[in-house]
């Protein structure tokens, strides 16, 4: 049986991985879609375009990092419950 | 659908999330605002709908539109003469005083040609120039006959070497009264210092580059402030190794203020060095002290190598007195001076009694009062200072402080402290007149900071009141002491303020006998005393 703590990493990697789902599903990630030259033109637009894709770039990096911290997490939770079934006289 | 997390190891895509947000708020909102709030579309009905013949026509001539006489094809079928001259004709006869607006107005209000066929005609430009180096050379070579060509950077990708290059022809061919030659320079300008930092402190050392932007009096200040943001800051805190191309800049600076610009600079070059100096000023103030000769300063970089002589310091001080004219600019400078008197104390600890390392900030409060020619611009920068100083903020002096000013907002939290800070100050500034009952002078508002960083420093530091020999004042004494700063750093009124501090210089003269021997030695010579002394102008 998992311990409280593998339980606990395993349950912080499933929120990691929603929030990673989230940010990835959030509108901002698909706003430059809507602001094309056939939408608005001009300097102002265009530096504004150009942050939004450097923040889509940053959140994507962001993204890419909280899945990895997730499979970390299970990976550690595993590891846990390995050192806890080889502990004399909880194998079964 | 909520995006939020307090696990410790979101934090950084919370972070990241918060400035997207803010980024959001801070430039996509606002645009679209005023495009909400613009009334192009109305107006337009309005002359449209003049009559439904008139309506039916446009309908028609829309809807009869062939893709065969696309406006791409036509420019990308051109050779390179023919392209040359539709360029001449677009910016020469289309754009001539005619009172319709900068191109980019133009663009966003639908007019003909402008909305439609320009952005294809700088499409075909930038591709030319990206595979063809003799066109682009040749497009460089005669920019000031051909300025559209730089506004077209905005529209289309243009490769950063083409702006680069273009960028100085444009300046110095100095056509300010031509609005499409200024609105090239800005989009030229916008396009690198949103692209490469480090290439607009390649072109902030090119002394003529800088001299044209000093006295560029019809340049967006904005663009002119993040232009020499990007360079002198935010390249150097990218590259360390670039801090010699920093110094260098400042020190052409130097020679204009104190040649053809002595009466100020561009307000948006001013400004810009005022941002800046939040990673200068550590070396400056130590430069002012620690290396003289013959009365010159030299400026050492971190590494203790000389870099050489700055200029001597009556030029160092106008330098600053041609940046301080500058209204927004004299207010960061103040809010820079308060965060390096508290960086200093701070850093200082223990030594702080030493009283060499405070002295730092009392000559790079001297400095900047000498430059300075008018009494109520010192009064504008003490209470800059002091609210500073206030705000404690000591932490963004220097490089590596985490880009505050970046354009990309790297450094979310500390850009907005220094931006509350510089709006407080604003206001304040604002409302400095000289009190005829508490010495708001310059030179005592400067002094009393140092003081109160110290007081406060001391009192938050009882590791350290042995070796201050402060370890006698007892507890009661102690709070009665922090009780007193905390009301004076939340007094928002001078006069008030000046009040509780002559209190506080009382209880502690008549009370606390330890206190007022680590008060004391501050009195006495040095350039300390001399801020304090020097007082209002006659």
């Amino acid at each position: 049986m998992p311990g409280k703590e593998a339980i606990e990493l395993r349950r912080r990697a499933q929120c990691l991985r929603q929030l990673a789902s989230r940010i990835e599903c959030s509108l901002v990630m698909s706003l430059e879609r809507h602001a094309r030259t056939d939408t608005w033109r001009g300097r102002r637009p265009m530096l504004c375009v150009n942050l939004l894709r450097h923040n889509q770039a940053q959140l994507h990096a962001e993204v890419d990092g909280l899945r990895w911290q997730a499979y970390l997490f299970d990976q550690r939770a595993a590891r846990l419950d390995l050192a806890a079934a080889l502990q004399p006289g909880r194998a079964s | 659908m909520s995006i939020r997390s307090s696990d410790p190891a979101a934090a950084p895509a919370m972070r990241a999330v918060v400035l997207t947000r803010r980024n959001l708020e801070d430039q996509w909102l606002p645009l679209i605002m005023a495009i909400r709030a613009s009334n192009a579309m109305v107006t337009w009905s309005s002359s449209v709908l003049s009559g439904l013949a008139d309506l039916a026509e446009r309908l028609g001539q829309w809807l009869t539109f062939d893709d065969s006489t696309s406006p791409v094809s036509r420019f990308a079928t051109l050779n390179d003469e023919d392209l040359m001259h539709e360029l001449y004709v677009a910016g020469h006869l289309n754009t001539r005083g005619d009172g319709k607006g900068s191109i980019a107005e133009r663009i966003n209000s639908g007019a003909p040609f402008w909305s439609d066929e320009f952005p294809d005609l700088a499409a075909e430009l930038a591709v030319r120039v990206a595979v063809d180096e003799p066109f682009g050379l040749r497009l460089i070579d005669e920019i000031d006959q051909h300025p559209l060509a730089a506004i077209a950077i905005v529209h289309a990708e243009f490769p950063l070497a083409f702006s680069q290059a273009a960028l100085p022809g444009l300046l110095e061919a100095g056509r300010w009264w031509s609005g499409v030659h200024v609105e090239a320079i800005e989009n030229a300008m916008l396009h690198i210092l949103t692209t490469s930092p480090s290439a607009a402190l390649d072109l902030l050392g090119d002394s003529a580059v800088l001299a044209a932007l000093a006295g560029a009096t019809m340049l967006d200040k904005t663009i002119a402030r993040d232009f020499v943001r990007a360079g002198l800051y935010d390249a150097v805190e990218a590259d360390r190794t670039r801090l010699i191309d920093g110094w260098g800049v400042v020190e052409n600076l130097t020679v204009l203020a104190n040649g053809e610009f002595d009466d100020g600079f561009h307000p948006g070059l001013a400004q810009g060095v005022a941002d800046s100096m939040f990673g200068y000023v550590d070396t400056l103030a130590y430069g002012i002290g620690a290396g003289i000769e013959n009365g010159a300063i030299r400026i050492h970089i971190d590494s203790g190598d000389s870099l050489g002589v700055l200029g001597d310091r009556d030029a160092v001080a106008n330098l600053f007195g041609t940046v301080l004219r500058d209204a927004d600019a004299r207010v960061t400078m103040g809010v820079v001076l308060g965060a390096y008197t508290d960086r200093v104390i701070n850093d200082l600890g223990a030594t702080v009694v030493d009283r060499t390392g405070v002295e730092s900030i009392a000559r790079l409060g001297l400095l900047l009062r000498d430059g300075l020619n008018d009494e109520q611009a010192e009064l504008a920068l003490g209470a800059a200072a002091e609210t500073a100083r206030r705000q404690r903020i000591g932490g963004l002096i220097g490089f590596g402080a985490g880009s505050w000013m970046s354009a990309t907002g790297v450094g979310l939290v500390t850009r907005t402290v220094v931006n509350h800070a510089v709006s407080k100050a604003t206001d304040l500034s604002a409302e400095v007149e000289p009190d005829d009952f508490v010495d708001t002078s310059f030179g005592s508002v400067a002094y009393r900071g140092i003081q109160l960083s110290i007081l406060r420093f001391v009192h938050e530091h009882p590791a350290d009141h042995a070796g201050l020999a402060v370890d006698s004042v007892s507890a009661e004494d102690w709070a009665e002491v922090a009780r007193r700063l905390d009301a004076i750093d939340a007094e928002p009124d001078d006069a008030i303020r000046g009040g509780l501090i002559h209190d506080l210089d009382n209880l502690i003269a008549n009370s606390i006998p330890a206190l007022d021997s680590l008060w004391r030695q501050f009195a006495g010579n040095g350039d300390l005393t001399r801020l304090k002394e020097s007082g209002r102008r006659p």
